[in-house]
């Protein structure tokens, strides 16, 4: 594990209540069996002035059978999953009882943009009587902003493996009734039933997989994929402007991590993210990134031409925003096959869902095998972890360009899965400020 | 006449609502700016001045002082601004003194024409410019076949041929083309006050049009120029969507991008208050040091 | 018909450079709303004439696509509370500070004055912070995007108030007090009637300062239900934008320029015969934005 520190209280706040009490973990936590150290972080609050200490137990073995060791823990004290370390999220509240759906108004979702098929989204509200209204984000640390101050209504949020712990922790999402979503144990991969970031599941389900990589046009750049692949990006300085980065701190960060040869996504050392940081300002005086996310237009469109995208924006770029005279064999895509992160996103509720038993229908509507298929091939262009959806029947069937075959995920490649994970309080400070850094220019 | 509480009750409800929403969330700024977090990065403001934590407000100081983390930007922030409000003068002036002065039977037609973009919303105004500049756009290529991309390039105010491609000219273009109908419509007003016997006694007394224009008129526009620079500076130093949609690129990213990324996009919200404060101070010495010059100005001009 | 001020004849090299200069305001702005008729999906180039992205498309266009008329709709929705609460706010305000001499007096006219001249960004951080701490129970929503709007327009409205104020002078008024009108009396059958251009002017300024709002709106959001054009406009733009946000600005600019025309001849009606700056003029607010910097 990570040479990560657990938060200490520092100074007394009485009026402040961290987002899960120390009576509900302690409920929760049974089989969970928290550290001091991390429930000592659940109470305690930190100050600027006194920097999060860095006392308390550090390294994460043997924490989950062992209730007095301290581990590695998320700012709410949940223990840090890795993809080698499973961890089961504290139970907080009960699972809604099954029931009539909520027909009539509004079912809220909360979602990247262009990331839901329209007309799967039409026909889930004409089957069920109700109307589904996407609410997007950019990045997903604005949404875990905006959701954090809990004036916003939602019933079905769409997130990711780093930020799932600190959503249970803020209490914004509640458990899951799984006899309400049949279709995860009919249709979901055997590896995503039970995923290290949700042991159980209790929170979610899953929604797509991607890798991250590197995409470009083989018509405008000359590119030799077996080069390493991350010096793509540093050695584009020929197409200086027309370079994407992520705008995720994650990718972005995580990218110079790879290119560095480091295969942690979730490192804590400072002296790795800061070496990190200066390659990417070097980048992008070099380069001159567009830290953006919306790759799936903008490379068809030939308003970039080579960046860091995620493997489903390729997938999407052939599949929706092909301009007529840009074929779908000037797409190419490559990306890390060891050790690169390979991951999915998912699909959790709201704590405060309006329509929860709409809600756990709409999950289950959306692993419905014909369905997944109709959101992927049809506009999204991120595959689902849907058996039946086989990598090699999409090539065979021309669904997929064959030029785009290692953009798909298969079970075998998600087996061996990196991924970008939760952080400690101060990991996360680090990660952040780091990402300041580079965004002053 | 009513009696004086009549007055002072029908404007209460006014400054009720502007003490609660304007000041109390001004407090609240720096409340969360000199306040703490929790361990899951939540702002807990602190209103009692006794439990202020500086700790926030010397960070965002000590990386926006030269030197620091953020200083590029502030430099760059101010560069930005100072060219474009120079280019807004060059362009905005000659503008505004033809459509108060010399349009003549124009001036009605003129007039609506500069205050139609007042109409169309600033996002859609920059829109607009997204669709020309992209690297198929007809202003992008238009401008290229005439060079002016190489001229840029070699002035060292752009590179390569992408204007949308983090281009510190284009954002400066696109806030002039913003702003400049904020700065023309006073102007054009002040210039339209002005006295025409001066411009005339000035003729008589045989200053030609470059004297006068000199000696009489400039001086005399002088406080819708400055009226009209402070309108459209204050805003720009809040501005992050004009660069968010005409570049995009850490390059190009502007103060406001910064605040706007720590309070809406980032989990240190407390930092983004904190900047905000500084922001404001910045900004608040501005506004005084252009009352007092527009004072002296006009105690001269009487 | 204005005389011609400029002594030495007629300035061509000034007439060329304004004309530039409006050709380059207003020439990008009807390309935007040209892409909005292509029939194809590129909004760079023109491709064909078509209604596709206003309704034809049966997911994409404006009347399909949820995401893109309900923006339309918070747009109005927004714009009318703000009218509705800023503008006899603001009518009150200008009356009260008017004749308002003495002690508290100056805090009053600084506080009123303060809001022309902040930027956005920091009123938009100030109401977030106080509707996620202090008032979590308004929240973050159409109501805090509605009194975040009546708070930056508020002003405006005092502005042009005031300056009506200023040219009817207080004869009338102290007639009708002579006569022994009550002070209410004065208030709602002098004043007010006076008054009806400024407040036709005041509810059109703050319109067009509410559909215009971005960085407030955004702010103060909480979903796809409280998301107005620009919001739309800006998110899409960063996103895969399709013509069909084009034609959601060209709708936009419709409604509002529509809006513009009735105020106009509304305007004209009911001035005529009156003294004072032209028509255009105060109905764009000029007389706000001039007296916003020039008289402070």
């Amino acid at each position: 594990m990570n040479d990560t520190s657990v938060p200490s209280p520092s100074e007394k706040h009485p009026e402040e209540h961290s987002g899960v009490s120390r009576r509900s973990l302690l409920t929760g936590a049974g089989a969970l069996a928290l550290g001091g150290g991390a429930l000592a972080g659940l109470v305690g609050c930190e100050d600027t002035t006194t920097p999060v200490a860095a006392a308390g137990a550090g390294g994460g073995a043997g924490i989950m059978g062992d209730p007095t060791a301290g581990g590695p823990v998320d700012p709410a004290g949940i223990p840090l999953a890795r993809v080698d370390y499973p961890v089961t999220l504290p139970l907080i509240g009960d699972p809604v009882k099954p029931g009539e759906p909520e027909r009539g108004g509004v079912l809220r979702v909360y979602n990247y943009a262009d990331y839901l098929n329209p007309a799967v989204l039409n026909a889930f509200g004409e089957e069920n009587g109700v109307k589904v209204e996407v609410s997007t984000f950019e990045t997903l640390d604005e949404a875990f902003s905006k959701l954090s101050t809990g004036g916003l209504e939602f019933d079905v949020i769409f997130t990711t493996t780093d930020q799932i712990s600190r959503l249970v922790g803020r209490k914004l999402l509640q458990p899951l009734n799984y006899d309400l979503i049949p279709n995860l144990r009919k249709n979901v991969w055997d590896v995503l039933q039970s995923p290290y970031y949700d042991v159980g599941p209790r929170y979610t389900v899953p929604y797509v997989l991607f890798t991250t990589g590197i995409g470009w046009r083989n018509d405008l750049v000359s590119y030799d994929p077996a080069e390493p692949i991350w010096d793509a990006l540093w050695d584009a300085e020929r197409y200086r402007g027309k370079v994407q980065l992520l705008n995720d701190p994650r990718e972005a960060i995580g990218a110079a991590l790879m290119r560095a040869g480091i295969t942690n996504l979730n490192t804590e050392n400072p002296a790795q993210i800061e070496a990190a940081i200066r390659d990417l300002i070097k980048l992008n005086d070099d380069v001159r990134v567009k830290v953006a996310i919306n790759g799936y237009e903008t490379l068809p469109t030939g308003r970039i031409v080579l960046g860091e995208v995620w493997s489903g924006d390729v997938l999407s770029a052939a599949i929706s925003y092909l301009p007529k005279d840009v074929p779908a064999t000037a797409l190419s895509y490559v990306y890390q096959e060891q050790g690169g992160p390979i991951a999915n996103d998912m699909i959790g509720i709201a704590a405060a869902a309006q329509k929860p038993v709409m809600a756990h229908r709409f999950l289950n509507y959306l692993l419905d095998a014909d369905v997944a298929l109709e959101n992927f091939v049809d506009f999204v262009g991120y595959q689902p972890p849907i058996r039946g959806i086989d990598p090699a029947s999409l090539i065979k069937d021309e669904v997929i360009p064959p030029n785009l075959a290692n953009a798909l995920v298969t079970p075998e490649a998600f087996a061996s899965a990196n991924a970008f994970l939760g952080l400690t309080v101060t990991g996360q400070r680090l990660w952040d400020r780091g990402w300041q850094q580079f965004r002053a220019g | 006449m009513a009696p004086r509480w009549v007055w002072r009750l029908l404007s209460a409800p006014g400054l009720l609502f502007l003490a609660v929403f304007f000041l109390v969330a001004f407090y609240a700024v720096v409340a969360v700016g000199l306040g703490n977090v929790t361990t899951q990065f939540q702002p807990v403001p602190h209103w009692n001045p006794l439990d202020w934590n500086v700790g926030y407000l010397r960070e965002a100081l000590s990386n926006l002082a030269p030197g620091g983390q953020m200083w590029p930007v502030v430099v760059r922030t101010v560069l930005y601004i100072a060219v474009a409000m120079a280019l807004t003068l060059l362009i905005g002036y000659p503008v505004a003194y033809y459509a108060a002065r010399c349009a003549g039977r124009w001036s009605g037609l003129i007039l609506a024409l500069l205050v139609l973009p007042f109409w169309i919303s600033y996002i859609m105004r920059l829109l607009a410019w997204t669709n020309l500049l992209a690297s198929d756009g007809y202003a992008s290529e238009a401008l290229n076949a005439l060079g002016v991309d190489r001229l840029f390039n070699t002035l060292g105010l752009m590179e390569g041929d992408d204007w949308l491609g983090g281009q510190p000219v284009t954002v400066i273009i696109a806030l002039v083309y913003g702003y400049v109908p904020f700065f023309i419509l006073p102007l054009y007003a002040s210039l339209n006050r002005l006295d025409q016997r001066l411009i005339e006694t000035s003729r008589d007394l045989g200053a030609s049009a470059a004297e006068t224009f000199r000696r009489v008129i400039l001086p005399l526009s002088r406080p819708g120029i400055y009226a009209g620079m402070v309108l459209i500076a204050l805003p720009m130093f809040g501005d992050y969507f004009t660069q968010d949609l005409m570049s995009g690129s850490p390059n190009t990213n502007m103060v406001g991008n910064i605040i706007n990324g720590y309070v809406q996009g980032g989990p240190d919200k407390s930092l983004g208050a904190a900047m905000t404060m500084l922001l404001s101070a910045f900004l608040l010495i501005f506004m005084a040091f252009y009352l007092r010059s527009l004072r002296r100005e006009q105690r001269e001009a009487e | 018909m204005k005389l011609r001020r400029d002594p030495w004849g007629h300035p061509r090299g000034l007439a060329l450079v304004t004309w530039i200069y409006i050709i380059w305001s207003l020439a990008p702005v009807i390309m935007a709303i040209r892409f909005a008729f292509n029939e194809g999906r590129s909004r760079t180039t023109t491709q064909g004439w078509s209604l596709r992205w206003f309704w034809q498309d049966p997911t994409l266009s404006v009347f399909h696509d949820p995401s893109l008329h309900s923006a339309l709709e918070q747009s109005l929705t927004l714009a009318f509370f703000a009218m509705l609460i800023a503008t006899p706010l603001g009518i009150g305000l200008a009356l009260g500070l008017q004749r308002w001499r003495g002690r508290g007096s100056g805090i009053a006219n600084g506080l009123t004055l303060l809001p022309l001249v902040t930027p956005e960004l920091v009123f938009a951080v100030g109401l977030f912070m106080l509707f996620t701490t202090a008032f979590k129970f308004i929240g973050l929503g159409t109501t805090a995007q509605v009194i975040g709007h009546v708070t930056f327009s508020v002003s405006f409205v005092v502005v042009i108030v005031r300056g009506r104020l200023q040219t009817i002078g207080s004869d009338m008024e102290e007639a009708a007090a002579d006569l022994g009108a009550p002070p209410w009396e004065v208030v709602r059958r002098v004043l007010i009637p006076l008054l009806i251009p400024a407040i036709g002017a005041s509810l059109l300024i703050v319109f067009a300062l509410s559909i215009d709002d971005f960085v407030v709106s955004q702010y103060l959001a909480s979903g796809a239900d409280t998301t107005t054009v620009p919001m739309r406009i800006y998110a899409q733009a960063r996103a895969a934008p399709t013509p069909a946000l084009n034609a959601l600005a060209t709708i936009m600019l419709a409604v509002t320029l529509l809006a513009l025309l009735l105020a106009y001849l509304v305007f004209r009606f009911s001035t005529r015969g009156q003294k004072g700056g032209s028509a255009i003029g105060q109905l764009a607010g000029l007389d706000a934005r001039i007296d916003a910097g020039g008289t402070k």
